[in-house]
């Protein structure tokens, strides 16, 4: 029997869109993925209000805080504003790749040590290298895809990455398990170059921001070189595209 | 305290202006209380202390073109209340700069304990302790860009008794900052009164400084310093003061114990040991540290070369215990003040500290106190 042509068109056409429009998950390179995730992550201009949770041993600490952020897609400058008691308006500035603490009380703005950079802010497990490290990822790592896992019933990509030769980064080695839709880092492992395990993060609540863009909004650092401690990293307020005033994120208006 | 009652009226008038704005946000208070419990021995004598002082600052609505700033301090001991104005002032955004009149912090740091080329005598992160000067008086900050700024000061220093065109104090300060290092250009013109060997007369000078400071990296380890002319009007002294400070961190401990140890220390010598630490301590208002009488060197102007150094491991990430130490290398004076600091949670800090202090004369004195703040 011959099928009318109009029946074995509509077959081959049902067929093609039964097909996923991006290239199939066995196509997708570690650096296509990783580009996918750069892209979903970069922040040109936001406002947010977030809180970090630091916990210890049983004992935990809060702090608040207001962050401005804007990048040109090179550099990433961000302003954080504290706004819990202990805290309240002491202000860090990273611009440059530098990294400026206000002190409210002085209204004086001085200078962090380069050897600070590595230790955690405020006390926290997120080191302030950590929060100015603002290159995207495919610039600074090589990657190599692993195999597909999953992370509560999410298929995920895992993804290993190599720091580039000459980059100065934070964590020479990478391992990141992204969601195989959403295109966010559900978890994330952070090693020296050693091999060593260094830090771990896993994200706990995405949101989306923006028609078909994901977010984390809610994630847990752990120190792996300290025993019973993490800290959680809690935005509240997520404002992208925020018009931040002309000059607030600068040493001029901190002085 | 005569300019105590000016701000005061000031006060008044600011918060009757801000009530009739339509647009107004509820002002928001913040601050601290902390009640300090303490014991001394001093020559076979041993006293106690009870002392509680506060804090507490209001937080007024934000406009477009200005901003306020009002702080009340208070201590109450057990033979001393005092309260007063910490900081009143208005600020009125010029252009790329702004203009503060009233009471208000001036500090130019650049990362050191002391700084011997600020205006008045501030100390940061001594012993977990930070002192800033405040006055009274305006200054007027102009954005150059890039980080860069000029700012000039002028301020009456109350407490004196000179005439009240002798009083005027003025400073200016150019600040460059750039990658990797803040670079600062300061000059500042003071009034102050210097004790007079073996007398209870106070005479009156002032004293002009011009200096620099700088603060960079150096490998890892964070370096500064400050070099800076010194000249006491009246008494026809000058003197250079040279500092230089480092700064570093680290991580000791077995693996998942890990702490962070942070290490500053810093030297500062007056060259020609004509005029000394003990100068800057005469600079100010009555709020800051108390003027200093001494029998040492040129009417009281000793201390020429000093040593200061602190030492501070985080425990976790809300415990600290460290150590600071003031050596007066000339004459022998040295002070250590070992602490414990941890927060209780509820914003409630523990802190118990000791000292130790060897004076010139050769006697030493010891204490110890235990002090809880509460942040609100």
């Amino acid at each position: 029997m011959k099928w009318p042509r109009t029946v074995v068109a509509f077959a081959v056409l049902a067929l093609f869109c039964m097909l996923p429009l991006r290239p199939g998950a066995a196509e997708l390179t570690g650096e296509e993925i990783m580009d996918t995730v750069d892209e979903n992550q970069f922040i040109a201009s936001a406002r947010m209000e977030s809180e970090m949770i630091i916990r210890d041993r049983g004992r935990e600490n809060v702090k608040e805080m207001i962050s401005y952020v804007e990048s040109d897609g090179e550099v990433t400058n961000a302003l954080a504003e504290f706004v819990n008691p202990r805290d309240r308006g002491t202000k860090y500035l990273m611009q440059d790749d530098e990294l400026w603490m206000y002190f409210p009380d002085a209204e004086d703005l001085v200078r962090i040590s380069g050897h600070m950079l590595r230790e955690g802010m405020m006390g926290s497990d997120f080191s302030y290298q950590d929060a100015l490290e603002s290159e995207r990822l495919t610039e600074l790592y090589t990657f190599e895809k692993e195999e597909m896992d999953s992370i509560d019933g999410r298929e995920v990509y895992v993804v290993k990455a190599v720091a580039r030769e000459g980059e100065e980064v934070a964590y020479y080695q990478r391992r990141f398990w992204v969601d195989a839709e959403r295109f966010v880092i559900l978890r994330e492992e952070m090693y020296a170059r050693d091999g060593r395990l260094l830090k771990e993060m896993i994200t706990r609540e995405v949101e989306e921001v923006q028609e078909g863009r994901w977010m984390p909004m809610e994630v847990v650092m752990e120190d792996k070189l300290k025993e019973g401690t993490e800290t959680v990293y809690r935005i509240k307020i997520l404002e992208l595209d925020y018009d931040i005033p002309e000059g607030k994120i600068s040493l001029d208006t901190l002085q | 305290m005569p300019n105590d009652k000016y701000l005061l009226a000031a006060a008044m008038a600011l918060v009757l202006m801000l009530a009739g704005v339509p647009t107004a946000a509820a002002v928001d208070i913040g601050g601290e209380i902390t009640v300090e419990s303490g014991l001394a021995y001093h020559g076979d004598q041993v006293s106690a202390h009870l002392r509680g002082e506060g804090q507490m600052e209001f937080y007024l609505p934000e406009h477009e073109r200005f901003e306020t700033r009002f702080a009340l301090r208070g201590s109450l001991s057990d033979d001393d209340t005092d309260w007063g104005i910490r900081y009143l002032y208005l600020r009125s955004r010029i252009g790329s700069g702004h203009l503060t009149a009233g009471r208000q912090p001036v500090s130019w740091g650049y990362g050191s304990m002391l700084n011997p080329v600020g205006y008045g005598l501030d100390l940061e992160g001594l012993a977990g302790e930070t002192v800033t000067p405040a006055v009274d008086g305006l200054r007027y900050f102009h954005s150059l860009g890039g980080g860069r700024s000029i700012q000039a000061v002028a301020s009456f220093p109350e407490g004196l008794t000179q005439q009240p065109g002798d009083r005027l104090g003025y400073g200016a300060r150019l600040r460059l900052p750039a990658a990797g290092r803040d670079f600062s250009l300061n000059m500042s013109y003071q009034p102050l009164e210097l004790p007079i060997m073996c007398s209870p007369q106070m005479s009156q000078d002032h004293l002009l400084r011009a200096g620099a400071s700088y603060s960079g990296d150096l490998g890892p380890v964070g370096i500064y310093g400050a070099l800076g002319y010194y000249r006491l009007r009246e008494m026809e002294e000058s003197d250079i003061a040279a500092q230089l400070g480092i700064d570093y961190s680290f991580q000791i401990g077995p693996e998942y114990e890990r702490r962070l140890v942070y290490l500053q220390a810093e030297y500062l010598r007056f060259l020609q040991q004509n005029l000394g630490l003990a100068v800057l301590m005469q600079i100010g208002d009555d709020r800051g540290l108390p003027a200093q009488e001494s029998n040492r060197g040129s009417a009281g102007l000793g201390m020429h070369d000093l040593l200061l150094a602190n030492a501070s491991v985080d425990m976790d990430a809300f415990t600290q215990i460290g150590t600071a130490l003031m050596a007066a290398v000339d004459d022998g004076t040295w002070a250590v003040t070992p602490y414990y600091q941890t927060d209780l949670g509820g914003d409630v800090d523990l802190r118990i500290q000791a000292q130790a202090l060897r004076s010139a004369e050769d006697t030493t004195s010891f204490g110890a106190s235990a002090a809880l703040t509460y942040h609100f």
